[in-house]
This record gives structure tokens, sequence and C-alpha cells, in this order.
């Protein structure tokens, strides 16, 4: 009978032991805000990401099996300025999830932390496309926004897990100075060569372009969201043969079709970069990003992309 | 002169006055802007021709005359529909959607006014209200999502023209499994004239709906459900009983999200007002070509008392933005021993305002 009671204790303590053992159930809208959390969160997180490497964020399907991650999560991170408007307030809504909710510990907006580029002055309608009101969200393709939302994250996981707030803070530490030296090293690899000028489909690197000194001389898109007529595409024509453009950029969830005419016809290399973490098998944690970024950048710059 | 420095002097305070007012906080005008609701608008315009004008639309004769009169059978260009649409927080717990549809020119009515929850325990969520209720795939959508231009026959008929849209409540449970399992028990004042035969104080009528999702792959899930719904029909001093399956499979490649989709379903209803069974169905496929381009073919039917009624459509859809649609219709019904009828209708429309989140 008391070697029944011990071992009924010793299971009980086993429990306990697994229950406090359970890591955090992470929820992010996109693989980037997933590869920063795991980065600083180490076994501590469990992150699934909504949109995968493949998918442009703009464009997810409201799944319902992506209801149910949300319904179970403990944490949902969003990129926020209107980037899942079309699909994350109905995963939010169906998810019936009170740790979420807006106003919540549970539910961070990502964009908080940075400053934003591109925020329309004035009035805002559809005439212009489908522009983002509180500015350009594509704001984690430049390193130092990556390292301010990282810090981000972890204020929230040590709000919602005090119980590992000094792992959590070491974990920063180190990813923000090891990202801090990374950062220096392509900048003084992306100085070595004159500007480079681009033509690229979407605003998707403005961020990147203020931190790399490119120059994005102007967009496939007619205006965000709405494709290319052959009349631009013509406009865009003369444009590289006058300024000398010799590169037209793609995220690589962007269709090419457009994007390669346009290379063809204006004798320039067409240039697929990834714009955000599991693009490609070799672009798995967020720095892996800007090392395939700055190799593609250097090699348009020595004129052999 | 000194006159003129004054009136300058006034005009000056005033000017002042007035864009210091503009700029106070509502704290003292009382005058603010900033929690109005989310609105948006979508208007549906239609241009049709049949080469029969009965029989088609408006099955039960008892709406027939009023179809008549706001011009729902009449051919040539017409307003289908203008929907205004507002949504918004009420307080921290409930939030509100508000519809009004107009259809045709004439006959404002409120489609739907409901509250949801925020946030309730247990995986429950709350809606109250007037909306139109979650039975089957097709009855919870408005008229500028329906995937042809028509509903399909066997709703018109079970569900009346306005489809099954009562006062009442619906409790949802989102079932804690590993693939998406949701149950819907709803109670409602039964004012439906097709089944319920209008208002009556003490009629209540009881919903139950299941439905479960699978993903088969990243990009193909396949769901199914089931509906039932009952309640008394009063003027028949009967039961009115309706049943309903539905089952669908959708592919949407991740990588090519706007540009390639199919969806293919099936729904089948069954009728038991006051002992006269009717039952029938839609079977539709829905391809995404291009990014702009979609071809659309279903076939429904209606079988019952009278001969069945059966409807072959295709529709081609053209489709630049998310806010606006062209839509190309052909529609063949055969009904027994009568002509057959042929149809075309060309629909636009167009969404303005607040953006809406895209329902899967």
């Amino acid at each position: 009978m008391h070697r029944l009671m011990t071992a009924m204790a010793v299971c009980a303590l086993c429990l306990v032991g697994v229950q406090a053992q359970a890591a955090l159930r992470v929820v992010t809208t996109t693989p980037d805000l997933a590869a920063l959390t795991r980065a600083v969160g180490g076994s501590h997180v469990d992150v699934y990401a909504i949109a995968k490497g493949s998918q442009d964020p703009h464009y997810v399907a409201a799944k319902p099996s992506y209801v149910r991650k949300v319904n179970r999560a403990q944490l949902l991170i969003y990129n926020g300025l209107e980037l899942e408007v079309a699909w994350l307030p109905l995963l939010i809504q169906g998810a019936r999830n009170r740790a979420i909710t807006p106003g919540s510990a549970g539910l961070l907006d990502a964009s908080l932390a940075v400053e934003k580029l591109e925020v329309p002055e004035g009035g805002v309608d559809r005439s212009q496309g489908d522009i983002h009101p509180q500015g350009n969200p594509h704001y984690l393709l430049d390193p130092r926004n990556g390292a301010l939302v990282a810090g981000s994250v972890v204020e929230r996981l040590r709000q919602l897990d005090p119980q590992h707030a000094d792992d959590y803070d070491a974990a920063l530490a180190r990813f923000t100075s090891d990202l801090a030296q990374r950062t220096e090293e392509w900048e003084q690899r992306l100085s070595g060569a004159g500007p480079v000028s681009l033509i690229a489909f979407h605003r998707t690197w403005s961020y990147l372009a203020e931190w790399a000194g490119v120059h994005v001389a102007n967009y496939i898109e007619e205006k965000p969201g709405i494709p290319a007529g052959p009349r631009h595409l013509v406009r865009l024509v003369d444009q590289m043969q006058a300024e000398g453009i010799r590169t037209v950029v793609l995220a690589h969830y962007n269709p090419t079709r457009s994007g390669k005419s346009l290379a063809d016809r204006g004798k320039a290399d067409l240039l697929v970069l990834p714009a955000s973490v599991d693009a490609f098998d070799d672009v798995q944690e967020y720095v892996d990003l800007f090392e395939r970024i700055v190799s593609a950048l250097e090699a348009v710059r020595s004129g052999k992309p | 002169m000194p006159l003129c420095r004054l009136a300058g002097a006034g005009a000056l305070t005033l000017l002042l006055l007035s864009s210091t007012v503009y700029a106070q906080s509502s704290t003292a005008t009382g005058v603010s802007r900033a929690a109005n609701p989310a609105l948006s608008a979508n208007v549906l315009y239609l241009v049709g021709k049949a080469t029969r004008h009965d029989a088609l639309d408006e099955p039960d004769e008892r709406h027939a005359a009023d179809a008549d009169e706001h011009g729902a059978e009449s051919p040539g260009a017409r307003v289908q529909e203008f929907e205004l649409r507002m949504t918004s927080f009420v307080d921290p717990h409930v939030k509100a959607d508000l519809t009004l549809a107009t259809h045709g020119v004439s006959e404002t009515e409120l489609e739907e006014a409901f509250v949801t929850t925020v946030g309730l325990p247990s995986n429950l969520a709350l809606k109250a209200g007037k909306f139109l209720g979650s039975f089957g795939k097709h009855n919870p959508l408005h008229t500028h999502r329906y995937p042809f231009i028509e509903r399909p026959m066997a709703h018109e008929t079970l569900f009346g023209e306005e489809g099954l849209n009562e006062v009442g409540a619906e409790v949802s449970w989102l079932a804690p499994t590993d693939w998406y399992t949701e149950i819907v028990a709803g109670v409602y004042n039964g004012d439906n004239p097709a089944l319920f035969s209008g208002e009556a104080e003490e009629d209540v009528a009881f919903l139950g709906r299941v439905r479960s999702l699978v993903d088969l792959n990243d990009a193909t899930t396949f769901e199914v459900g089931a509906s039932g719904l009952t309640g008394r029909h009063e003027e028949l001093s009967a039961r009115s009983n309706v049943v309903g399956a539905d089952a669908t499979l959708k592919w949407l490649p991740l990588e090519a999200q706007r540009h390639k989709a199919l969806t293919l379903q099936i729904e089948y209803l069954r009728g038991d007002v006051g002992g006269a069974t009717r039952h029938g169905g839609q079977v539709v496929a829905r391809v995404r070509v291009t990014r702009r381009w979609w071809v659309q073919g279903s076939g429904d039917w209606l079988a019952g008392d009278d001969p069945t009624v059966r409807r072959v459509r295709g529709l081609i859809a053209y489709v630049p933005t998310e806010f606006q649609a062209l839509r190309l219709q052909y529609g063949a019904t055969f009904s027994g021993d009568e002509d057959t009828d042929h149809r075309v209708a060309l629909q636009y429309n167009f969404t303005i305002g607040s953006h809406p989140a895209h329902a899967y």
C-alpha cells in the first residue's frame, strides 16, 4: 500500500514536471516572425507559422485548420500594417481564444517596434491600388528591424512566461550581438561597389533598399497590387534604357512572367531574391535571408548575377 | 480705417476660433468620428434575357406576385441589390454587424443585424439577432457571394425568397480535435414564410449543424457537413423539417493563391413541410484559370410533388481586382413536358469601403 502511494506520488510529480516543461505555444503569421521567435525562445517556445515560405503573405487563405492553430495559441504574433488584413481577422474571430483577443498580452503587433517607411501623406483611397495606409509592411527586410522585433517578442515572452525570463534575455543578447556583427559585415560587403539601380515587382524592398543603399527606380506593378498593363511595361523598358538599369528584381513568390518579359525586352538580368525566411531550402534562419540577398547584390554590382 | 482693422481682426479671430474648435477633442464638442463603424457597400447590376418568364426564380407561387412588383422577373437591366454593411465592436465583449439591403430600387430591408461575442470561455461563441442561419453552405452567403447569379432551386423553394434569415441565436463550439470541427445549435423565432408561415408568437424553430474539415495536403482541404432544422408550420398546424448534407473539396496552391483555384461542392436538401416532401440540391465546380478569370459550371435539381425540375448553368467571371467582378451566365431549365427555358444574364458588382476579409 505504502509502495503504491509512493508510486502514485512519483507519477503525480512527473506529471507536474511535464506540465512545467510544456513549451509556450506561439503562432506567427509569417515565417520571418517564426524564425525570430525561435531564435529568442529556444526550447521554451513551440512556434507555428501560418504563411509558408513559398507564399505571398498578402494572399493567404483563411483555412479553418489555421483557426484551430490560433485557437490553441498562447501568443499570436503578427506583422501588422495591414499585411494580413485579408485573412487574419477571420482566424482570430473564428478561434474563440480569450488569450489572443485584441488588447490582451497574447496578441503582439510586431510592427509597433519599428519605424515605418512610405506612410502615405494625405488621403488614401483605392485609386492608388492596394496601398497600406499605415506604411510599408515589409520592414523585416532590414536586419536592424529584425533586432528591434526580436526585442519586442522577448518583452512579451517574459510577460507570459516569467519563469524563463533570464533565458529569453540571454538568447536575445546572443541573437542581437550576432546579428549586429553580421549586419556590419554585410554593410561592408555592400559598400564595396557603386550604387545599384533596379526595377522591382512590388514595393517589397523599400526597407532593404534604404539599408543596403539600393535604388529601386520603378515597379512592374503599376500600382500596389495592380498588375502591369502593356503600356506600363513599354514605359519601363524606355526608363531602363534611359537610366541604364540592368536588373529586374522579383520576390521569390512573385509571378515570373511579366518580370521575365521585361528583363528580355530591357536587356536586363532577372534576379529572384528571397523575401522571407523559408523562401528556399538554404534560407531557414533570419540571417540566411540577408546572406543570400547580400551575395546576390554583390554579384549584381560586380556584373555577374 | 479702425473699422477695417476691426473687421480684419474679427475675421482673424473667427478663423482662429473655428480652427481651434475643429482641432479640439470631442470632450468639448461631443462630435467624434474616432469610433465610427467600418463601412462597406456593394452593388449588383443585372442584365438578363429569358425565353420563359414563369416557373423560375420564384417557384413558390405565394411570392410570384411580389416578384412582379419589384421586377425580379422582368428582363432588361436593373439594380439587383444594393447592400450597406456596418461593422464595429460594441464594447470589449461584443462585435456588431449590420446589413441593409435594397432589392431592386424600392424595397429596403434589414438583412442582418447581429452581435457576436468575443472571448467566451470553452471554445464557445454566441451569435444573436437577425442573421442568415448556419444551414449548409449556400444559405449563409450574401447575394454578391453566390457562386451563380441565382440561388439553387432547392434553397429557393424550401427556404423561400429571403432564405433562412430569422431572429434568434446560435451557439457554436469549436471541438478540440486535430482537424477542424464546429458544432452549431440555433434557436429562432420561426418567421420564415415558406417553412413556418409567418410571424407567430410562440413558434420556435431549432437548428443543428456539424461540419468537419481536414487538410489533405498544403493546398487541398475536404469538408463535410450536415444540418437539420425543425419548427412548426402555423397555417398547416404541422411540423416543418429540413435536413441537409454538403461536401466541399478545395484546392488552392500555396505558390499561386491568387492565380489558381478549384472548388468542387455538392449540397443536398430534403424538406418536409406539412406532409409535402421536396428535395433537391446543387453540384458546383469553380475553377480559377488565371488571376482575373474564373470558369464555373453547376447542375441543380428540385424534386417532389411536381415533376422534377433540372437546371444547368455555366458562368465566366472576369475579376480585375477583388473589389469588382463582371459575370456572364447561361442557364437552361428543364421541367417535365414544358418548354426548356434558356436564359442569359450579365452581372456586374463592386465593393467600396472597408477591406473585407475573405472567407475560405
